[in-house]
């Protein structure tokens, strides 16, 4: 029996967080970081609203009026990567952070230092992005999607893009890993996989999409620096490379990452709509399965983003059969969330009246993703406004409508106070008339035939844009209160109590409100 | 969770400490297998058609997750048993692994050792459950939720013997002052 070396008990790391500002810097706390990563998904919504504020107003009358195309192009690019990757994934992110650990009764994320890492790259990711405006060339203009050799003509930004792309990859990896550790690893005893709320389902399939599809993203713009900087042909046709299998590549990463948006999007209205339906979600183990279904199937019809390349007409066919697949999965969980509020005792709380509007508003956005799956429509509507009005529906009403209505939901749980319900309200009806009043226009000119990611355009969409750019103008105001609705729960309000919303079931309403710095100091009850 | 047994002597016990886990090493592995799996089915199958620079990105990312899910598992999987003899109080440290040895092992006599229920030194942390003896301490269940901790301490105090008896903190203030804090 060896006498070995014993601990000092002062030798601890147990003086407590930093203080001021380090606190936030230096901090491994779950909660923390969750706040962390929710505000700055709030600062990048603004700064990615901003630039739509841009766009806007310069398709408000045809003709150019406010900035040059050049710059419209940075515009309509950078909004798309900094609402993405800056603003609806950290969010879901944040939201993860916050919840699953009390979700699954565990004290805090699995690898809390890699967490703080997680976190803390995204600021330097994106302040090198937007710091690419300022750059001789400009900023990426090519479009999210970057395709070459369009984007092989980017000034001095594009290895500063490329860098940052890589970072925000490397962010989404590590929060990725650690989800996936935390809830394989910690849940609570009896807390078993089929006993796991579906936000905690959700996320763990969105885990795995990322790290199944985020090594492609770093290959596709690593091979677009190399075909750059040093002369390979990937993807540059004069050397013997394809510019569409870029298209390919990136498909391939960039359709699961669309599920990577909106599945956690799921898993959150999932978890409101039984509370103010004060029922139990219909069809819990189909909803698991139909969340598990999508994220398959999402693997298998990249290609419906490229109809017009030039496919083989078996080719189109297998991915219009397998794109229209999705509807199944899909129809399962709107049918489901609606059973869950058949014969409910339900209220309209903020919550519950934006969940409602995800929805009705998200079906929209999927019926319009059908028409798109249908080869020979989509050769009408490709790159038509009408796909931006599609996608609109299906990310703004879909999954920040989410992200609001958790936001509602959680925020007096996480605060300790009540968010002004009245306000709440307005900012959902506001929010709610002006979205549409934004993109239901733009159906109407995509189907038209007005191209997407173009500054000016025929006099015949002048009235149909400058409703939807006074619909975006009003529902970017709308936003302003949301924000302000927050901060002010932030710093005071009515005292919440701990279960908040009487009908709220899970493990995180039996902790206090605000709940401790240390979740769960006993051991939780799983039913 | 902590597990308390008879030892093989009349005065004997053991408690076996150890953090709540929800699966196994071999799940853990079987997981990473089908990630890994998948995520080099699709590098090596855009290796094939020339866009091999997928290919150790995934290679990175798979390494990644298996360190990560290691040390979790790890972390996940350590017990510490406390043996009390005759004459003799033993604390071992290790990994739940069929066929492990202790990493580490602390022993005091049995008259001289005493436990310690403490306040950490900042109020949102958890209570700490301290042996010692001789100028020596050792803080054991670290991972333990604080209400266990508590009966820990408490079964492990009346059998030993306490120090700092009187200071002995409530569970209010045990982790639970954020909240008047941050009002």
């Amino acid at each position: 029996m060896s006498e070995a070396t014993t601990h000092d008990a002062h030798d601890h790391h147990d003086h407590g967080p930093a203080k001021g500002l380090m606190r936030w810097v230096t901090t491994t706390n779950h909660k923390d970081i969750g706040t962390l990563y929710l505000l700055f998904s709030l600062l990048m919504f603004f700064v990615g609203g901003a630039m739509a504020m841009v766009i806007r107003a310069e398709l408000f009358a045809p003709g150019m009026q406010i900035v040059d195309p050049y710059f419209f192009n940075q515009m309509t690019t950078n909004h798309a990567l900094i609402m993405i990757f800056g603003a609806v994934m950290p969010a879901f992110v944040g939201l993860a952070n916050w919840l699953l650990p009390m979700m699954i009764g565990a004290p805090d994320m699995a690898l809390p230092r890699m967490n703080n890492w997680s976190f803390w790259i995204l600021p330097f990711a994106f302040s090198m992005l937007i710091g690419t405006l300022f750059m001789d060339g400009g900023a990426p203009a090519a479009g999210w999607t970057i395709y070459p050799p369009l984007v092989l003509q980017t000034g001095d930004a594009f290895p500063f893009m490329i860098f940052a792309i890589h970072m925000m990859g490397i962010s989404s990896v590590m929060g990725a890993i650690n989800v996936i550790a935390t809830i394989l690893n910690m849940r609570a005893p009896g807390m078993t996989l089929m006993k796991m709320p579906l936000f905690v389902w959700t996320w763990l399939i969105t885990a795995y999409l990322l790290i199944a599809v985020m090594p492609v993203l770093a290959g596709a713009v690593t091979m677009l620096l190399t075909d750059k900087y040093f002369h390979t042909s990937f993807f540059t046709a004069a050397g013997g490379g394809d510019p569409v299998m870029y298209q390919h590549i990136f498909w391939f990463f960039g359709h699961p990452e669309v599920y990577i948006l909106i599945l956690p999007a799921f898993g959150i209205v999932s978890q409101i709509i039984p509370t103010f339906a004060r029922k139990q979600l219909f069809g819990y183990s189909s909803m698991v399965y139909a969340t598990a279904s999508i994220a398959f199937l999402s693997f298998i019809v990249w290609a419906h983003h490229m109809f017009t390349v030039g496919m083989p007409v078996a080719g189109e066919l297998f991915f219009m059969y397998a794109t229209m697949l999705i509807a199944v999965p899909t129809g399962v969980k709107v049918f489901n969330w609606v059973s869950t509020m058949w014969k409910g005792s339900m209220t309209f709380e903020t919550p519950m009246l934006f969940a409602l509007g995800f929805v009705v508003l998200f079906t929209i956005g999927g019926f319009s993703g059908l028409m798109l799956a249908i080869a020979p429509s989509d050769f009408q509507y490709h790159d038509t406004y009408f796909v931006v009005a599609h996608f609109h529906y299906v990310l703004v009403t879909g999954a920040i409508y989410a992200i609001m209505a958790g936001t509602y939901y959680w925020l007096p749980k996480w605060t300790g106070h009540m968010y002004n319900e009245t306000l709440g309200k307005w900012h959902f009806w506001l929010s709610t008339i002006t979205v549409n009043i934004l993109f239901f226009p733009q159906h109407f000119l995509g189907l038209a035939g007005m191209p997407r990611r173009i500054p000016d355009y025929s006099v015949q969409f002048a009235e149909f844009n400058m409703i939807s750019s006074i619909g975006g103008f009003a529902f970017g105001l709308s936003q302003l209160m949301f924000a302000y609705i927050v901060i002010s729960t932030i710093r005071g309000g009515k005292k919440a109590s701990d279960q908040v919303w009487d009908g709220a079931k899970g493990l995180e309403w039996t902790l206090p409100s605000p709940p401790p710095y240390h979740s769960f100091t006993e051991a939780p009850e799983v039913k | 969770m902590v597990t308390t047994l008879p030892g093989p002597g009349q005065d004997d016990y053991r408690f076996i400490l150890r953090p709540d886990r929800s699966l196994s090493w071999r799940g853990n592995l079987l997981f990473v297998g089908s990630v890994a799996a998948i995520s080099f089915s699709i590098g090596i199958g855009f290796a094939v058609i020339g866009l091999w620079l997928v290919l150790p990105f995934a290679g990175l990312e798979i390494g990644l997750l298996t360190i990560g899910l290691y040390l979790t598992v790890l972390r996940r999987h350590q017990v510490e048993v406390i043996s009390i003899r005759h004459d003799e109080v033993e604390i071992a440290r290790g990994v739940d692994r069929p066929g492990s040895q202790p990493r580490e092992t602390t022993t005091f006599p049995r008259a001289w050792v005493r436990v310690a229920y403490r306040r950490a030194e900042h109020p949102w942390y958890p209570c700490r459950l301290v042996l010692g003896a001789h100028g020596r301490e050792i803080e054991i269940g670290d991972f333990l939720h604080v209400a266990e901790r508590r009966s820990c301490a408490t079964a492990l105090g009346n059998m030993l013997g306490w120090r700092d008896m009187k200071s002995m903190p409530g569970d209010d203030d045990c982790g639970h002052r954020w909240v008047d804090d941050n009002n």
